[in-house]
């Protein structure tokens, strides 16, 4: 039996817009367990991002949050102000897709790797540079100690998105969320990432729950996925299985617009038409306008994430894509 | 072989930074045939993406020359752009940079439109009609690019297009979802085969140049280390460069793996590393790797500049310069 890190149930947050509030993620579930590394995944505008913000308490003002998130049974819902920054960088930690914003530009690479190890942990500052050198050393920052007195615009992309990843490490957290790591990123630097969260994982214990829209990077990481659409969840489940065999018409649309390593000059497949936008979500299956095997019930009625095996949910009752036995 | 559009002869692009020299390109040649993409990847820093605006006449050439057609790309001055090159066109990088926020996206596309027009009717007035016309390409544009039409009058972010006979993209797709990716790379592929235009393709992701591509050129800091028909250079790559790109891509096969790391970052252009540039990162590099420069001989059906895998001295010699 593991031991569950965190716990989101039935998570929903709805942001202010022009006309009215709209739901930018609904009824969302999924656990993340110690040690472990879990994948979101879903295009632009599916609410993967604003589930991240929720568990950070770093939603845009004015938003409606319901359900809970709860780390190591203690709901951060409803935490104060005060009890949710004690959490925030020494349990729960944050990697964004942007490496060039993460860092504060005048501020030495040091003074930011030490900061929240300080706060957080209280020790000396002498003890804290030399734990920062460590933690560049472990991101594979060349010549540690001459790296804690530059700043964030002398490193390429790559060496700043490994700085932030240092930062978030610093108070040794126990969750990472890394939101698109290694989008903006070269493949061979982004291999060199994925090697060094999994290792992270495997050497320190700690989870991570990595959101992006790259089902190559999930295959290569991730033990669990969930796949959302319109702030829903489609599929969810192992991600050998979802990725070999999948059950949602979303997910299978996602894979096939992938270039397939061993599939020869075949055009793509794109899905065709956009995720809806916020505040335009369809009623009935969000996904029914776009999906291939659509129903009349599925313009109508709202599945709900059902199990259809050990650890598997889906929410698309017709289920076209179950292998007839 | 297919007509020329587009050629690059030995070029080289310097630029000066503190008080320095820095050689981002290095003696390229590069063809591109009508109908035909060239995909162009490497890494960031490697000098592809001053390649491609060296290829339309953005950067001034330290050496050799390019050619569009038959004439001549000079590199813009503060004088306005021959007529001929018109036809030569550049799609940006950033597609929220690129595009003005404040106009709409048919505007936008409608300018485009309304200045090819120009350039292909030349002698008949203004040609290429009013802002209506454009408009109504425009929105035939969009139709072919995946966007509704409705679109041209809401306010950006897409790409425009002005019936050019060779486009030079820079990462046109890589910030985008994968569906997304998706509908571009198939519209590229169309573009370049009902238009008859040659394409460059610039792009950090050798599995998106792969899908559209005809050939592939990888480059390393400044200079093309392997290029060849792109199933040939993917199916069996023959630089370790090439090697250590392909194997970095992870796949969405639910296997599990983890990519291969390619330790290192592409070392600063000022300061090339002697003999093969790559060497110091390179897993099969040998002492005469730190000599030797390298140059592209045929080996296995596409060329690469790899003294050790071509087993050809003729790949490498004294430094030249």
């Amino acid at each position: 039996m593991t031991d569950v890190l965190l716990q989101v149930e039935r998570l929903t947050v709805a942001l202010p817009t022009r006309s009215g509030y709209a739901k930018a993620v609904d009824d969302l579930s999924f656990s993340v367990d110690a040690g472990e590394i879990v994948g979101i995944a879903g295009e632009s505008g599916s609410g993967k991002t604003i589930t991240a913000l929720s568990l950070f308490g770093l939603l845009p003002p004015g938003a409606r949050v319901s359900g809970s998130i709860k780390l190591d049974g203690i709901n951060l819902l409803t935490l104060s102000r005060k009890r949710l920054r004690e959490i925030r960088g020494r349990q729960i930690a944050m990697v964004s897709q942007d490496p060039a914003t993460a860092l504060h530009p005048i501020l030495p690479i040091g003074t930011q790797l030490t900061e929240h190890m300080r706060y957080h942990l209280g020790v000396s500052k002498s003890e804290a540079m030399s734990r920062a050198a460590g933690l560049l050393e472990t991101v594979r920052i060349p010549d540690p100690e001459q790296a804690l007195r530059s700043y964030a615009g002398q490193f390429s992309g790559g060496m700043r998105q490994r700085i932030a990843i240092a930062v978030a490490l610093a108070a040794e957290p126990r969750l990472l969320v890394a939101d698109e790591p290694t989008t903006a990123l070269d493949v061979t630097v982004q291999a060199g990432i994925l090697r060094l969260l999994d290792r992270l994982c495997r050497e320190r214990g700690m989870a991570v729950i990595v959101i992006t829209h790259d089902l190559g990077v999930m295959s290569a990481t991730a033990r669990r996925l969930s796949v959302m659409y319109a702030g829903r969840l489609a599929e969810a489940g192992p991600t050998s299985q979802l990725l070999a065999t999948p059950r949602h018409p979303y997910t299978r649309g996602l894979l096939d617009a992938l270039p397939h390593p061993e599939a020869g000059n075949a055009p793509l497949v794109p899905i065709g038409g956009s995720p809806p936008s916020l505040g335009r979500v369809p009623d009935g299956c969000p996904f029914h306008p776009r999906c291939k095997y659509a129903q009349p019930s599925c313009a109508t009625d709202r599945p709900e994430a059902e199990p259809i095996a050990a650890d598997h949910l889906l929410a698309c009752p017709p289920d076209p894509l179950r292998v007839a036995s | 072989m297919t007509e020329t559009v587009l050629q690059l002869s030995g070029i080289a692009v310097e630029y000066g930074r503190r008080g320095e020299r820095v050689r981002a390109v290095d003696g390229v040649d590069l063809i591109v045939g009508r109908g035909e993409i060239v995909g162009l990847v490497g890494e960031s820093g490697c000098g592809k993406s001053t390649l491609a605006r060296a290829a339309v006449g953005l950067e001034p050439l330290a050496a050799g020359s390019v050619t569009f057609e038959g004439r001549d790309v000079t590199p813009l001055g503060r004088r306005r752009r021959p007529g001929y090159l018109r036809g030569l066109q550049m799609v940006f990088q950033d597609p929220y940079e690129s595009l003005n926020p404040r106009r709409t996206v048919g505007d936008l596309i409608a300018d485009g439109v309304r200045l090819g027009d120009q350039g292909l009717d030349r002698g008949e007035g203004r040609g290429g009609g009013g802002r209506k016309d454009g408009l109504r390409r425009a929105s035939e544009l969009l139709e072919r690019v995946g966007l509704p039409a409705a679109a041209v009058g809401s306010y950006p972010t897409s790409r425009s297009a002005t019936r050019p006979s060779c486009l030079i993209a820079d990462e046109p797709i890589s910030a985008l979802d994968a569906s997304a990716q998706a509908q571009i790379a198939n519209l590229l592929g169309d573009l370049v085969d009902d238009g008859d235009l040659g394409l460059v393709l610039v792009s950090h992701d050798l599995s998106v140049v792969r899908q559209v591509a005809d050939r592939v050129a990888v480059m390393y800091l400044g200079r093309i280390v392997e290029i060849g028909a792109t199933e040939v250079v993917w199916a069996s790559p023959q630089h370790p460069y090439t090697e250590a790109l392909v194997a970095a891509i992870p796949h969405a096969d639910g296997a599990g793996v983890l990519p291969v790391d390619l330790p290192g970052d592409v070392p600063d252009p000022a300061h090339p590393p002697s003999g093969c540039r790559f060497h110091p990162r390179c897993p099969i590099a040998q002492d005469s790797c730190r000599d030797l420069d390298q140059r592209l001989v045929p080996v296995a059906g596409r060329e690469i500049a790899c003294h050790i895998r071509s087993g050809s001295v003729a790949a490498a010699g004294q430094p030249g310069h």
